[in-house]
């Protein structure tokens, strides 16, 4: 049955991300344009279900520059479930979705109690992923293959549509849901039936019409002109990682090499580390032009990239990583993440749980 | 105590002769005793009696009831059970059935739960160096090796045997067999077994989420499984022993999957099938040779699924077929009273697909030969053997994994230092490997072709210990074995990133150990009797891979540094009573060796009430068990709870 074990490994593998990209909820239109604030950074660990290691929320105070652990099971007294992979801020709430244990955790942006635990119907999808929010809504991918809408005010699943297979990210551009059909599950067949982004009109909430895009689309990010990006992650052998560009008119363009990557402005930061690699790059490209920015857009890389993401109203970048093992990601044992100045010079270095993978900001508006 | 000698035992004796190497043997099945005197190296034996008077459950029950031995156990009646002996993992674990070792060529391991206790006359374990040299050489080729020797027919005077067993128990548990013996002669019989077992398992369990309590059930759990076994014995002459079994089992289980918060659905199912036929030839000549044959051909199926919408078509299949043929030969000269040699070669072909476009058809041929010598005086015993191993893989569709050549030396010696006590030193070393499985080789996108094997060096120092037995006094039998193993080149799956996993040599343990194994006698009257027994086990087993690392020294995952066991009985004439304790201390469910990874320690108790008695011809066996009577929650592998208290109730009629 070790087999079983392995596949077990797979299965939990492929279930989870390796990085999400900033939510940046300035897109909301239920708020007022004022100055926001960037008051600190939650850090979603995932865990690991090999190791019966579930996931945890941590959070860096910017202003005592500290990072707090464990604030979901001590705020709540019972923990958020296995592989707890992306959240996002609306309004007063977070949002947590925790794949493996099938859970929505409504909690309170301040405080990490937990206002209400949505588990989806069989009918609504299950395995939930990652999520844009858009006009009292919250839209969530579900790795089977739907995308449901949660309403804010009644906390509940009202409506449920069909995307491809295993989706992945989203990102709102332009009134639209932008997902990552992934069909990460069919890595057997070559993700044959995913190579697509499902593009979703909000107002009707049905999906106008896939996007053919490269091999087992994963991640999205957006620059300031209203250009999408999506990381195309390949298949972790003849065929490598690589951005490619999604313009207004849904033409697709490739953009750059990279395993994965965050943007801010018109910047787009790619870190590229592909599998058996042991020269990993970050270099930073200007989104329309493609000319690259710097070679080195932070100047100390980490020790095994895990996620990226840039504060939008600070500019700071946080790189998540694992620690090493004879030079093997140490799966099981806490991460960290760094700290650097918008111009990449590290400020500080703090510990986090297991697999820091989500990093969601928090904004206040002032 | 001693049993009417059976026809396999009369055998036995026929072939004496005083040859050293065989009196070891007939002393296993003929003297009640817990732990192997004069053996070499430590030595565990269970016999069929102790089964009863142990309140002994089931294998996985049987093996915690050795020192030394950690039992992976997922829990219930089809939750998959391996054994560890000394922290080395379960992969350096032999089993073999009737002398012939079981080989999964898939995934390297025996799960236990597939074996039956019915059937079993005897369980060995031995660690380190196998006391008897006259073997095949992939009997040698495993730091430690566990023997199931099952029950051969006792005919007395009678030409027929027929047995009728049935047990009934918690959670739907229902568990038949009917065994039907046959002597045509002096010189051949034959035996059959059809036994079929099925259990719901839908146990609740208390689930502890940090303050959240809820009382739980382990849905998707249910389980059948039967087998046919059929055995000839032949004697052809007082020389030659051959025997030949034949094996048909298969298997149907839900996996209830490991707990996970908030989401108790599963629906992962494993269909398993296994064919081997295997034959066991032994003969000796005038000429101080004795010669050993041994074949077999094994045959298994193993079917995964689960179903879901996250995958392609709802479901994922996962099928796999191997197969092996095996052959050996062993030639043992004993040129004095006190020395022998043997000289074993083992050739053996596995081969093994699967469905997925990353099946390439991976083989195997293994040519084992082991060289050993012994000295045997009534003061001084001595094993010295060399084992050279070579391992050509081979891929009918792809790239093969690389081949393998080593050599492997072991040692032993056992010292009488008085003449008048039973009192025994003793020492070992081995230096001994695993080769890749065919999993960590090939499955999928995750299997390594370039692994190096995992190896592993055994030392043990040890006493030994038994009191002369006078009348009525009680007797006393004690081992305390000292021990340092290390493994190196560990092989573990490593994460590229969370989606994509490979296999590496990457992992080295240190460890250090002690093992205790104690047993009494003492009668109270001539009918009346109390029967002690207790084990002990310390591990101090960590992870040295990289001093880097946060858990670098850290004691191994699913590794307590205390275990024990005991057992008390007392057999009279109304209805023999057994209480019976396993436990253990703390144990980290990760590598890391933090207190929010830790699973509590925990006692586990049972009673077993049992009695033998005839209605006129009819011999009728009655046993209940109470297993778990304390209720206590614990778990093995965390979010895999164990059952809490249940029952179960055996019925057995010999006509």
């Amino acid at each position: 049955m070790k087999t079983k074990d392995l596949l077990k490994i797979c299965t939990v593998a492929l279930a989870f991300p390796f990085f999400v990209t900033a939510c940046d909820n300035s897109e909301n239109d239920d708020t007022t344009p004022v100055t926001p604030v960037s008051t600190g950074l939650y850090i979603l660990n995932s865990g690991n279900q090999s190791s019966s290691i579930e996931g945890t929320l941590s959070y860096l105070d910017y202003k005592t520059s500290t990072m707090s652990h464990k604030l979901f099971s001590t705020a709540n007294g019972r923990s958020l479930g296995m592989t707890a992979e992306s959240a996002v801020v609306y309004g007063s709430k977070m949002y947590i979705l925790v794949t493996k244990s099938n859970t929505i955790e409504v909690v309170d942006k301040k405080t990490c109690k937990s206002i209400k635990q949505i588990q989806p119907t069989a009918a609504q999808g299950s395995m939930p992923r990652h999520s844009i929010v858009y006009g009292g809504k919250v839209y969530i991918t579900m790795f089977d293959g739907y995308v449901s809408r949660i309403d804010t005010t009644s906390l509940s699943i009202d409506a449920t549509i069909k995307v491809g297979p295993n989706p992945e990210d989203a990102i709102l551009s332009n009134k639209y849901m932008y997902v990552a059909n992934s069909d990460g599950n069919n890595w057997k067949n070559g993700y044959v039936n995913g190579q697509s982004v499902s593009k979703i009109n909000l107002s009707t909430f049905t999906e106008e019409k896939k996007i053919a895009v490269g091999l087992n689309p994963g991640y999205f990010c957006a620059d300031s002109n209203g250009d999408i990006f999506v990381l195309a992650r390949g298949n972790y052998g003849t065929v490598t990682s690589k951005v490619q560009k999604i313009d207004k008119n849904d033409k697709v363009t490739d953009f750059a090499d990279g395993t994965m990557f965050t943007s801010k402005d018109n910047t787009i930061y790619i870190i590229n580390a592909p599998y058996k690699s042991t020269n990993n790059t970050y270099i930073s490209y200007n989104a329309t032009t493609g000319a690259k920015i710097s070679d080195n857009f932070v100047a100390t890389k980490v020790d095994y990239p895990c996620g990226i993401s840039i504060d939008p109203v600070s500019g700071k970048i946080f790189i998540t990583s694992y620690n090493l093992i004879s030079g093997k990601a140490s799966y099981n044992t806490n991460g960290y993440v760094n700290e650097y100045t918008s111009d990449g010079t590290l400020i500080k270095k703090y510990e986090t749980g297991v697999g820091p993978i989500g990093l969601t900001f928090v904004t206040n508006l002032q | 105590m001693c049993l009417i000698p059976s026809y396999a035992q009369k055998l036995k004796s026929d072939t004496i002769t005083g040859k050293v190497h065989q009196i070891q043997e007939v002393k296993i099945t003929g003297e009640r005793k817990k732990v192997s005197l004069k053996s070499t190296a430590p030595l565990q034996i269970i016999k069929l009696e102790e089964i009863e008077q142990k309140g002994i459950t089931d294998l996985s029950d049987a093996l915690r009831r050795f020192s030394g031995v950690n039992v992976k156990d997922y829990g219930g009646a089809g939750g998959m059970k391996t054994v560890s002996v000394r922290s080395l993992g379960a992969n350096h674990t032999a089993i073999a059935y009737d002398g012939i070792v079981m080989n999964n060529c898939q995934t390297g391991q025996i799960d236990l739960s597939s074996l039956t206790i019915d059937n079993v006359e005897s369980i060995s374990l031995a660690v380190g160096d196998n006391n008897d040299i006259f073997t095949p050489a992939r009997n040698l080729a495993s730091a430690a090796s566990l023997s199931i020797n099952t029950t051969r027919p006792d005919f007395g005077n009678k030409k027929d045997l027929l047995s009728f067993q049935t047990k009934a128990g918690s959670f739907g548990y229902v568990n038949s067999n009917l065994r039907y013996s046959h002597k045509f002669s002096e010189k051949a019989a034959f035996s059959t077994l059809m036994d079929c077992m099925r259990a719901d398992n839908l146990y609740t369990f208390t689930l502890v989420n940090i303050n959240l309590v809820t009382r739980e059930r382990r849905y998707n759990n249910s389980i059948w499984n039967g087998r046919w076994e059929s055995n000839l014995y032949l004697r052809p002459n007082s020389h030659t022993q051959w025997d030949t079994k034949t094996y048909w089992y298969v298997n149907s289980r839900y996996l209830p999957g490991a707990v996970i918060l908030y989401n108790s659905d599963s629906k992962e199912h494993m269909k398993e099938k296994n064919f081997f036929t295997q034959t066991h030839y032994k003969t000796y000549w005038d000429n101080n040779l004795s010669l050993q044959l041994n074949g077999k051909y094994n045959w298994a199926m193993s079917h995964f699924s689960d179903y879901g919408g996250e995958y392609p078509d709802g479901s994922v299949q996962n099928v796999y077929f191997q197969r092996e043929l095996y052959g050996s030969a062993a030639l043992l000269y004993t040129p004095t009273h006190d020395v022998a040699f043997d000289y074993s070669a083992d050739y053996s072909f596995t081969n093994m697909n699967y469905n997925s476009i990353y099946n390439v058809n991976p083989y195997r041929h293994s040519i084992l030969q082991a060289l050993t010598a012994k000295y045997d005086n009534s003061r001084i015993k001595a094993t010295a053997s060399m084992l050279g191993s070579i391992y050509v893989n081979g891929a009918k569709d792809g790239e093969s994994s690389a081949n393998q050549k080593h050599l492997s030396p072991s040692l032993s010696l056992s010292w009488k230092p008085l003449q008048d006590a039973n009192f025994y030193l003793r020492a070992s070393y081995k230096d001994i490997f695993r080769v890749a499985t065919f999993t960590e080789n090939y499955f999928d996108r995750m299997g390594s072709r370039d692994l190096k094997p995992e190896k592993t060096k055994q030392y043990n120092l040890g006493v030994t210990y038994q009191s002369t037995a006078e009348g009525n006094k009680p007797t006393l039998s004690l081992s305390i074995d000292g021990y340092h193993n290390t493994v190196n080149d560990k092989i573990v799956a490593m994460p590229y990133n969370m989606f994509f996993w490979t296999m590496v040599n990457l992992g080295k343990v240190n460890i250090w150990g002690l093992d205790v194994n104690a047993h009494s006698d003492m009668p109270l009257s001539d009918k009346c009797k109390i029967l002690a027994d207790g084990n002990y086990t310390y591990q101090y087993a960590v992870d040295e891979t990289d001093p880097a690392i946060s858990y670098y020294k850290n004691q191994i995952p699913y590794t307590p540094r205390n275990s024990g066991g005991a057992s008390l009985t007392l057999e009279n004439p109304i209805v023999n009573v057994s209480f019976h304790g396993t436990g253990v201390s703390k144990r980290y469910r990760t590598s890391e060796n933090k207190a929010e990874y830790r699973l509590d320690g925990y006692i586990e108790c049972g009673l077993a009430l049992y009695k033998k008695f005839k209605v006129g011809k009819t011999g009728i066996y009655l046993r209940g068990d109470l297993i778990n009577m304390f209720d206590k929650q614990y778990e093995i592998v965390k979010n895999y709870p164990m059952p809490g208290r249940n029952g179960k109730i055996t019925v057995k009629i010999d006509l």
